[in-house]
């Protein structure tokens, strides 16, 4: 019985009934997970994935969801067949699932160690003080320091890290065969993913547990899966083991994944965005249903539906390229080229478009009835920096950083506290209200979720035309504005006879177009982009990010570009501002700051980003989490947790050591500590 | 005609009804000409559902026209003489009759056919007994036989009034105290709840500190102390319930608007430098929109329920107006009764829910119609 895969899934399809129609969510899919391997579901949103997860939990929302067909054996029982209580009792027992949100998975107004010891005693029969210390060993295992105090609190007071791990414990408490993962780390920051996936890992050879990890980041799969099989509108569009598919990508889709991802290589070219979205579940078409996004698309794909052929031993890629009987040739290289950007002209003043000096926004903490300061949070504590006109500066950092505070504290949506702000020379602290709207029309926003920044009861014109109204410009009659308009939606890659749908009636990408418009049509020679592609699908990023280099070079904005993603900053951002804890701690252009980063900080966000490519750099595992802006460590902020911190760290906090003209960090590991110390 | 104009107090009214009508005519008018409301017109009647409770509703609201069109007639003596005052003038009826009262005359005649006191649905003879003489002269204890057996489909009361026809009396209550009240309401209540949502600071603490004041007033001390000053009538009544109802609509309205100032969209119209009262009325006031629906015809049923109540205490619209809130109240010892005489209270629940039932189903499907996120294609 040594071979028994743990976890066997055949022709899986779950359907769902909606008001138009069934929805094949998941339709028709194999795959099977032998103990202590890791078998990752890898596609888009809308793919399929976590519904499989979730059939495979029999937890498919009922009644809208129902099992169409196939068999889901667990160990040597199809669980498709059990009665509720029979599964009831093979959840939790024998399949574990762990969330990827886990604010919302635990009970706010219960300790963590009754919701721990509780799902300890719906497995096994024991006291509940045996329950009790049982879940403290759970905590202390999955490297939650005193595991016997944090059983006693309650999930608020817990960090987002420490929570997914509390998540793993329970769900690792009957020491299941099969633990499914569903995107386990989407919501966390990538310092705190990284503790989290090498956890499970830890835990898995401890057990020898199958593991079914659902992500849609690659470089998650490239460091952590045995096998992979790529999911697209409902089906496996190629499974292979890891290095089949990182070696020899093969379906059409797997390769247009891997070439819109964005990182250092692909510098000054356009990313090879896949053209339109997912099909809705709904209305898959017939034949391949990957036909209408393909580069190698013929006239045999929209026939009929290919079957999965074999590529190698363990590789199967579901496209009639690989059709054994035809005379296609498997593309041996892409087919379309990547397009070089031209390049840009050299802008030619030197005034940075802004300048941001010693800017302060610290957020007072109010207490008691006469509403008492009692403390702040300095969400962005002291930052200088400048951009230098038609360029891209990135803002780097975990959640809580100030990154996202400092972007709006620059359009003073959010009032700072101290410091100053020029814009082209003018400085925008300080300003009357009405002054500072006349300034806005240069100086604009585009926010990282296309659902929540765009108002559902404005129509597509409605909200472009709101800035032009408010600043007056794009012409002074109805007329000329709905030109302006057109131009505008055609400049962002929009159709202009969409001009009177609501928001909602377009995808996630579409609606980052339409915010981007609204940003343009006030002519603005800058704009902050707060995470503008994190919401949405890589292939749609690409679309994204493309755009925003095209519309750089086009009309020589500058930007400030927020994110916590590296492979954009890498591919994207021409200097790097790296923030922890409200400060910059490093700074210089892109390339000084991924090839020799300085800081450790810098250094151990770098190692943590999983990789597609080049595997084998050193890992730099960081501690525990950021702590709490409103008190700050003292001395260099970063030295609890970091690997080289010595004495004078926890003194004062470093001033700059400067390597070039660009490049400058502060960490004593490069300047003299002060005398003294 | 003449008597037409003669009291301007039913002059006014009826002019008040006819604006209501012209305005809904161009309303309708208007909107027909707009792609955008006939569309949402076609969703709301796509359902059967929905076409029914809309006529339900219009049946309502013409009850309540008709019985809003009143004018004083000439006295006339038994004989049909026009009654003259010694100088020679023409004396008025002290009562004025509604449009709904003339048809009804002119045809049904529940509002003339009246007993003397309780008789059951189509009962031919009274409900209770009593000392008469038959047709032979005996002086019999009976049950009397009525002046119009047969004609009462839901009985007469204890006054001999037909139940039916009090009912529908009632509608015109109803619906002044539900549609003024929350007219009234609806300004305040959206006005200070986005101002104090989206503005904060100072100015939410103002208003909270108003409203948190009136609210923790009890509401029927300062109803029964503004309608002991000001009089009893259904206007004192409406303005009085208005005052004391927005508070908690208006706390509704600020809690969203809190979240909502803090929504991308909200922020992006700030950077573009939209001015602030724009953002209330383009942003904020839609986006509350659905949440001032449902609780208007929550609070409905609450204020028709209320004036039952406050008929109860006597602070209500006072006696002489028909109302479903004094039968419900004239019910409380109809009940004590030995056998019970339930048709007025079955009567008022019937009518009362018959309204506030297609108002609720009518409203979920106008809100649903109108909410681009469920608009499709």
């Amino acid at each position: 019985m040594a071979d028994q895969p743990a976890l066997r899934v055949n022709d899986l399809k779950t359907y769902f009934r909606t008001p138009y129609g069934t929805a094949r969510a998941v339709d028709g899919i194999s795959f099977d997970i032998r103990k202590g391997e890791t078998f990752a579901l890898v596609g888009e949103s809308g793919c399929g994935k976590s519904v499989t997860a979730l059939s495979v939990m029999q937890l498919v929302p009922q009644p809208a969801g129902y099992h169409a067909g196939g068999e889901i054996w667990i160990g040597d029982t199809d669980i498709t067949t059990l009665s509720e209580t029979r599964k009831r009792d093979i959840r939790g027992r024998n399949v574990s699932m762990i969330f990827q949100d886990p604010m919302t998975s635990l009970n706010p107004v219960l300790t963590v160690g009754f919701q721990i010891a509780e799902s300890v005693l719906r497995h096994e029969q024991m006291s509940k003080k045996a329950a009790w210390d049982k879940a403290g060993e759970l905590l202390h295992s999955v490297n939650i320091p005193d595991a016997a105090q944090r059983l006693t609190e309650y999930p608020h007071q817990l960090s987002g890290g420490m929570k997914q791990r509390v998540m793993i414990a329970m769900a690792l408490s009957s020491e299941p065969d099969v633990l499914i993962a569903d995107e386990p780390t989407t919501a966390l920051d990538v310092t705190v993913q990284a503790q989290i996936l090498d956890l499970i890992a830890e835990l898995q050879s401890r057990i020898g547990m199958a593991v079914l990890l659902i992500t849609h980041d690659l470089g998650i799969v490239r460091e952590h899966a045995d096998e992979v099989a790529v999911m697209y509108a409902g089906k496996i569009a190629e499974r292979a083991t890891k290095q089949d598919l990182f070696a020899n990508p093969s379906h059409p889709y797997t390769r247009a994944l891997f070439r819109s991802l964005p990182s250092m290589q692909k510098r000054g070219t356009q990313l090879a965005a896949i053209r339109g979205i997912v099909p809705n579940a709904t209305e898959f078409p017939d034949g391949c249903r990957f036909a209408d996004r393909c580069g190698f698309v013929m006239d045999s794909c929209r026939a009929s539906d290919p079957p999965a052929y074999q590529i190698g031993e363990t590789h199967t890629a579901t496209c009639v390229l690989y059709d054994p009987e035809s005379s296609h040739q498997p593309p041996t290289d892409d087919l379309e080229p990547s397009v070089v950007d031209p390049e840009r002209a050299p802008s030619e003043t030197s005034t940075p478009i802004i300048e941001v000096r010693d800017l302060q926004t610290w957020f007072p903490i109010r207490k008691g009835i006469l509403k008492k300061t009692v403390g702040h949070v300095r969400a962005v504590d002291g930052v200088t920096l400048a951009i230098p006109r038609g360029k891209t500066l990135a803002v780097v950092g975990e959640s809580g950083c100030g990154k996202t505070t400092l972007g709006k504290s620059l359009l003073r949506l959010v009032e700072p506290s101290g410091g100053e702000v020029l814009f082209d020379g003018n400085k925008i602290t300080g300003e009357s209200k009405a002054h500072l709207n006349r300034i806005r029309r240069n100086i604009q926003l585009i926010f990282q979720d296309p659902y929540s920044s765009l108002n559902p009861r404005m129509m597509v014109r409605e909200i472009i035309e709101e800035g032009m109204l408010a600043q007056k410009v794009g012409g002074a009659t109805a007329d000329a504005r709905t030109q302006r308009i057109e131009e505008i939606m055609g400049l962002v890659g929009l159709d202009p006879s969409m001009m009177s749908r609501y928001p909602h009636e377009f995808s996630g990408g579409q609606r980052q177009r339409i915010a981007i418009a609204r940003a343009l049509a006030v002519e603005p020679q800058f704009i902050v982009c707060d995470e503008p592609t994190s919401a949405l699908d890589v292939s749609v990023q690409a679309q994204i990010l493309n755009l925003l280099k095209r519309l750089q070079r086009e009309l020589g904005l500058s930007y400030l570009f927020i994110t916590h993603d590296l492979s954009v900053v890498e591919y994207l951002a021409d200097e790097v501002a790296v923030m922890y804890l409200g400060r910059i701690v490093e700074r210089g252009t892109t390339e000084e700051v991924f090839r020799s980063p300085k800081h450790p900080y810098t250094k151990a966000l770098l190692s943590a980003v999983p990789k597609v490519d080049d595997i084998g750099i050193a890992k730099i595992r960081l501690e525990g989490d950021v702590p709490s802006p409103v008190n700050p460590p003292s001395g260099c902020h970063f030295h609890p947790r970091c690997p080289e911190a010595f004495a004078p760290c926890s003194g004062e906090y470093p001033g700059a050591a400067t390597f070039s003209e660009t490049h400058s960090c502060r960490c004593y590991l490069h300047i003299e500590p002060p005398s003294g110390n | 005609m003449a008597e037409f104009y003669s009291n301007w107090q039913y002059t006014v009214g009826n002019v008040i009804v006819l604006l209501i009508v012209a305005m809904i005519g161009w309303l309708a008018w208007r909107a027909s000409g707009k792609e955008y409301w006939r569309d949402a017109t076609r969703r709301v009647f796509a359902s059967k559902r929905a076409i029914v409770c809309f006529a339900v509703l219009v049946f309502y609201v013409t009850v309540a026209l008709l019985d809003s069109v009143a004018w004083r007639d000439v006295s006339r003596d038994e004989d049909g003489n026009v009654v003259k005052s010694p100088d020679g003038e023409r004396i008025l009826e002290p009562n004025a009759t509604t449009l709904l009262d003339r048809i009804d005359a002119a045809t049904l005649k529940f509002g003339v056919r009246s007993e003397k006191t309780f008789s059951g649905p189509f009962a031919s003879e009274s409900f209770t007994k009593e000392t008469t003489q038959d047709d032979a002269g005996n002086t019999v204890r009976r049950n009397a036989p009525l002046d119009h057996p047969g004609k009462h489909p839901l009985g007469t009361d204890k006054v001999g009034d037909d139940v039916l026809w009090k009912s529908l009396k009632g509608i015109r209550t109803a619906l002044v105290i539900g549609g003024f009240t929350t007219l009234l309401v609806l300004p305040f209540a959206l006005f200070f709840g986005t101002v104090a949502g989206y503005f904060g600071k100072w100015i939410d603490d103002a208003i909270s500190y108003i409203y948190s004041t009136l609210a923790s007033i009890p509401s029927i001390l300062l109803i029964a102390a503004f309608m002991l000053i000001f009089g009893r009538g259904l206007f004192q009544l409406c303005l009085i319930m208005a005052v004391t109802s927005w508070t908690g609509l208006c706390r509704v309205i600020r809690g969203e608007s809190l979240k909502l100032r803090e929504l991308e969209y909200v922020q992006a119209a700030q950077a573009l430098g939209v001015s602030s009262w724009k953002i209330l009325a383009q942003h904020l006031t839609p986006n509350v929109m659905h949440i001032v629906l449902i609780s208007s015809i929550l609070r409905f049923s609450g204020l028709v329920l209320s004036e039952a109540l406050l008929s109860y205490l006597n602070i209500g619209v006072g006696p002489s107006t028909a109302s479903w809130g004094s039968m419900i109240n004239d019910a409380r010892f109809e009940l004590a009764r030995e056998p019970v005489v339930w048709w007025n209270l079955v009567a008022a629940f019937v009518f009362m829910f018959g309204l506030v039932l297609p108002a609720n189903i009518f409203g979920d499907a106008v809100r649903d119609a109108l909410d681009p996120r469920l608009r499709t294609g």
